[in-house]
């Protein structure tokens, strides 16, 4: 990760990045090729690595577990509902620079951003963390009108008291640029990969319940909602043009960031700017449009790609052929 | 709308992707015994390439003398480092495949600038630690010789500062390792329209030159270091360089979109003979420059199109030797 | 955990408030917004005064009805940590931090993830504006206390505004004030009905500027904007919920309006400091 760039190099870019011809070749819309594998760690309930060709890297992985409902005190609101909770990591072995405390800013931005598009409740990423907003019991009917998609009443197993707790982890193993894009796409996929075991519960009567988790490994429940995350697009403003999917030299370069979350329906779920510039209002009224077109693309790719991945794992298991993954010794 | 190219990983190692080929099913996880089989192969098949991994014999014959990356046990040689075995008559080092710059006096290295200091600039080589340029191992603007006087102590980060590139010649060593580099010549300096890219050390070769200006209208810098330099063509003249504009930080103004795309297609010919671990000189980059004219330049990021591109230099290069 | 205090339990509940039998909850459904004065697009009256801390080299004071904070600049001073390396330009440092009291639920001593995530939102709000260049090896520290909030989004808008104006009032040299501006966007069909004919997506939302705490419980998303009226330049944007696109792009407009009335309150406040002064002076 450099942290150092000459204003020879940083002119070179600005005026590449002018002319359409990047660094490395690539117009100003190119994506570099991404590699995704999912379900590469055994222990997870879904997982996934995503790789973007310079070198990015980065492994997330989705833990279903079993807690308590996380209730308002005042309102009753979240009574019925599961929860999501993120956390990003960068691995000091990516970078000298996460080394010891230096990651730690970059760790709280990029996992407080992903709490806000994924974790569903309008304010939750507010009330969740600091309650400095009281949600009110309206909050409870705005079921499925979050950005995050993912359906959290499905994830309750005894409302008011036990629910799924969905923990997704992003782990950045190496660093070549665009975090934000490779943590997303990884995100689905692993949301995609995740099964949950079907639960049964049973009323004992006094409005005392029991549950049982069937440890029926075939028998498994998807997320549901999965196909409305969003996922993000970032855009790097380098003088009057912007570009996506930059290396790290050019993010060296950036002036401002715009990271766009859209869905599939071309919703935008969250908006974001970064780094120390300004943005001229009707140019950023025009990176919001390409940037929900490209997520548009992004995510139809994607998914077609995800799912020809649990296509071929699945033909190969109805034929009792062992699914093998290449998780870490490939390219 | 550009598209966005999702692809699978592949397995490794060379011989299993072309497995890989025909049977899908359980070529993924090479067990031990293969491994090993396969490693014994390819030191059997390549002869004249003797690998050696720490700890490991290199010779049990008293004659030879232990050089870098060795040690003597027993009266047997071994290797301290993984890498090849290099043969001078009675003197055996092994040279390791990854590792950071081990620099020579007279080498010619590409850095980056990480510190102003008291009369010195700390340069980033790629090496353990940061090699110094000492102001007065520096060209001062205004005459090629002059003195250096108080007030270009002062102005020191006018010729060069934090994150500058430049090229430079290691000169001699400090006691403690460190390389001081100077920039007397006037092929040295400070570096301009063009981008800068990073390959393994191992893989840049001393040659008798390291500037080099290809057909394509690219210069190219490589430097030992593995820092390599790929600018916009400038005519050398070396009799009538203007002083004044040595440490300028301006890239010249007629950098044309033609310019522009050959930089990026060199830079993306190095990358793709980099990630197979080719030898780089700027005979193969210039038949990899003709390889990769048959694809388009936004695809030179794809692996399976570095790979070709790689693949077909190598070739013309063999061809070319008989 | 902080060792300094002493810790209070772990978990406690602000207590419930009955309210009279014939009060009424505001909902979005009605005619009018929460307080009953003001149209959608209509702020709350802003009360902004520079140069109320002494020991600060600049500080502000903003309100915004039940919204209230403090904001002091200190510096530019020479940068504390030196092992970093060189850098032309200065540092802008913000930080913002909620007062134990200002929310409903009280909040701990500590900075928490969201204080830290807000502090680097005003930060990089603010260094557009201001012309680090020509301070290098300096840092300017800015910190904002938030002394009451009422929802989120005027907070973090109000804490934009307050701290440029300080940062004017530190004399600290600067291309244009940043004017900050949040707008929610509130559906003004109950769930209930809406679901039962055509989905509550097809209509779209009511923007409301400059939400309050209780019109943010029903809002489906939320937009704040940082915005230099001079330059005409946009210096930070977040948006949170789901929105359409056009919604979007309506609210950066509302946004961008509003800002450019902020900017005259701040305009007129920095005179007014001024014309203070210069009256003391005599």
């Amino acid at each position: 990760m450099p942290s150092l760039i000459s204003p020879a190099e940083r002119d070179y870019i600005l005026k590449g990045v002018e002319c359409n011809i990047r660094a490395d070749g690539r117009q100003r819309p190119d994506y570099r090729e991404v590699i995704l594998e999912t379900g590469v760690v055994s222990q997870t309930s879904g997982s996934a690595r995503v790789r973007i060709a310079g070198g990015t890297d980065v492994l997330v992985s989705v833990k279903a577990e079993i807690g308590p409902v996380q209730v308002d005190p005042e309102t009753g609101d979240g009574a019925d509902k599961g929860q999501i909770i993120c956390s990003v990591e960068c691995a000091p072995s990516a970078s000298q620079q996460f080394e010891g405390r230096g990651a730690d800013d970059l760790n709280n931005e990029i996992t407080q951003m992903m709490s806000r598009i994924l974790c569903n409740n309008t304010t939750s990423s507010y009330t969740s963390t600091a309650a400095s907003t009281t949600g009110s019991s309206t909050t409870a009917s705005r079921q499925s009108s979050g950005p995050g998609g993912i359906n959290l009443q499905k994830l309750c197993i005894i409302p008011g008291q036990q629910c799924w707790i969905l923990y997704i982890d992003a782990l950045i193993l190496d660093y070549g640029g665009n975090l934000m894009d490779a943590i997303f796409m990884g995100t689905r996929a692993a949301i995609f990969d995740t099964r949950i075991p079907k639960t049964e519960v049973q009323d004992l009567g006094d409005g005392q319940f029991e549950f049982e988790v069937l440890d029926d490994a075939e028998d498994t429940d998807p997320v549901e909602g999965r196909e409305d995350m969003p996922i993000c697009i970032t855009l790097n403003k380098i003088g009057a043009c912007h570009i996506v999917d930059a290396s790290p030299l050019e993010e060296l370069c950036t002036e401002a960031r715009l990271v766009v979350a859209v869905n599939r329906s071309g919703q935008l779920c969250g908006l974001q700017k970064g780094q120390e510039g300004g943005i001229e209002p009707s140019l950023l009224l025009e990176m919001i449009q390409f940037g929900k077109t490209m997520g548009q693309t992004l995510i139809k790719q994607l998914d077609t790609k995800i799912k020809a991945e649990a296509d071929a794992d699945l033909a190969k298991r109805q034929r009792g052929e062992p699914v093998h993954k290449l998780g870490f010794f490939a390219q | 709308m550009s598209e966005i190219a999702f692809y699978s990983p592949v397995p490794r190692s060379s011989n299993s992707k072309a497995k890989s080929k025909g049977n899908h099913s359980n070529d993924n996880d090479m067990d031990l015994d293969e491994m090993i089989s396969s490693v014994a192969k390819n030191s059997s098949t390549s002869a004249t390439l003797h690998v050696v991994t720490p700890g490991e014999v290199i010779t049990t014959d008293s004659a030879y003398m232990r050089g870098h990356g060795t040690y003597v046990e027993n009266e047997k040689v071994l290797s301290s480092v993984a890498g090849v075995v290099d043969r001078v008559n009675k003197l055996i080092s092994v040279r390791p495949l990854h590792t950071r710059y081990n620099g020579e006096i007279g080498d010619v290295v590409v850095g980056r600038i990480t510190e102003v200091a008291q009369k010195r600039w700390k340069v980033d080589l790629n090496s353990r630690s940061d090699a110094i340029l000492m102001l007065s191992s520096v060209n001062l603007p205004g005459g090629v010789q002059r003195r250096k006087q108080e007030s270009d102590e002062l102005q020191m980060r006018n010729f060069f500062m934090e994150g500058d590139l430049v090229v430079a010649e290691v000169q001699s060593f400090f006691t403690d390792g460190a390389y001081s580099i100077h920039t007397r010549s006037l092929k040295y300096g400070k570096l301009r329209n063009g981008s800068f890219l990073e390959v393994a050390p191992a893989l840049v070769q001393r040659c008798k030159s390291h500037f080099h200006s290809l057909a394509c209208g690219v210069d190219l810098i490589l430097g030992l270091n593995g820092y390599i330099w790929v600018s916009a063509h400038v005519p050398q003249n070396l009799d009538e360089i203007d002083t004044e504009q040595v440490y300028s930080n301006k890239n010249k103004e007629d950098i044309t979109v033609q310019d522009r795309e050959a930089i990026a297609r060199v830079a993306n010919c190095i990358r793709a003979l980099a990630a197979e671990f080719i030898f780089i000189n700027d005979t193969i980059i210039s038949f990899a420059y003709e390889a990769s004219l048959q694809h388009k330049l936004k695809d030179m990021t794809k692996k399976e199109i570095m790979h070709q591109i790689a693949t077909e230099a190598v070739d013309a290069v063999e061809n070319m030797k008989g | 955990m902080d060792r300094k205090r002493v810790p209070g339990p772990e978990l406690s509940v602000a207590p419930l408030v009955e309210y009279p039998v014939d009060h009424k909850r505001w909902t979005p459904y009605g005619e009018t917004r929460h307080d009953a004065k003001r149209q959608p697009e209509d702020m709350r009256p802003i009360y902004l005064k520079t140069g109320l801390i002494n020991q600060a080299n600049g500080s502000a004071y903003i309100e915004l009805e039940k919204t209230k904070l403090a904001c002091g600049v200190y510096g530019p001073r020479p940068i504390k940590r030196t092992g970093q390396g060189f850098s032309g330009k200065g540092v802008l440092n913000c930080e913002i931090k909620f007062a134990t009291f200002s929310c409903a639920k009280r909040r701990s001593n500590m900075r928490d993830p969201q204080e830290k995530e807000l502090s680097l939102i005003v930060t990089q709000a603010l260094t557009p504006a201001v012309r680090l260049e020509l301070l290098p090896k300096s840092a300017i520290d800015v910190y904002i206390t938030v002394l009451e909030s009422d929802g989120w989004g005027s907070c973090l808008s109000a804490a934009i505004t307050c701290a440029s104006a300080a940062l004017a009032h530190a004399g600290i040299e600067m291309l244009d004030l940043v004017a900050g501006c949040s707008a929610s966007y509130i559906s003004n069909v109950p769930e209930s009905s809406s679901s039962s004919t055509s989905g509550s997506s097809s209509i779209p939302p009511q923007i409301y500027m400059d939400a309050d705490l209780e019109e943010e419980k029903y809002e489906q998303g939320a937009i704040v904007l940082a915005y230099m009226p001079s330059l005409n330049e946009v210096t930070h944007v977040l948006q949170s919920g789901k929105a359409e696109s056009t919604t979007i792009s309506q609210s950066v407009e509302h946004c961008v309006e509003a800002c450019n009335k902020i900017y005259a309150v701040m305009h007129h406040a920095l005179l007014e400091s001024i014309n203070e002064s210069k009256n003391n002076s005599l």
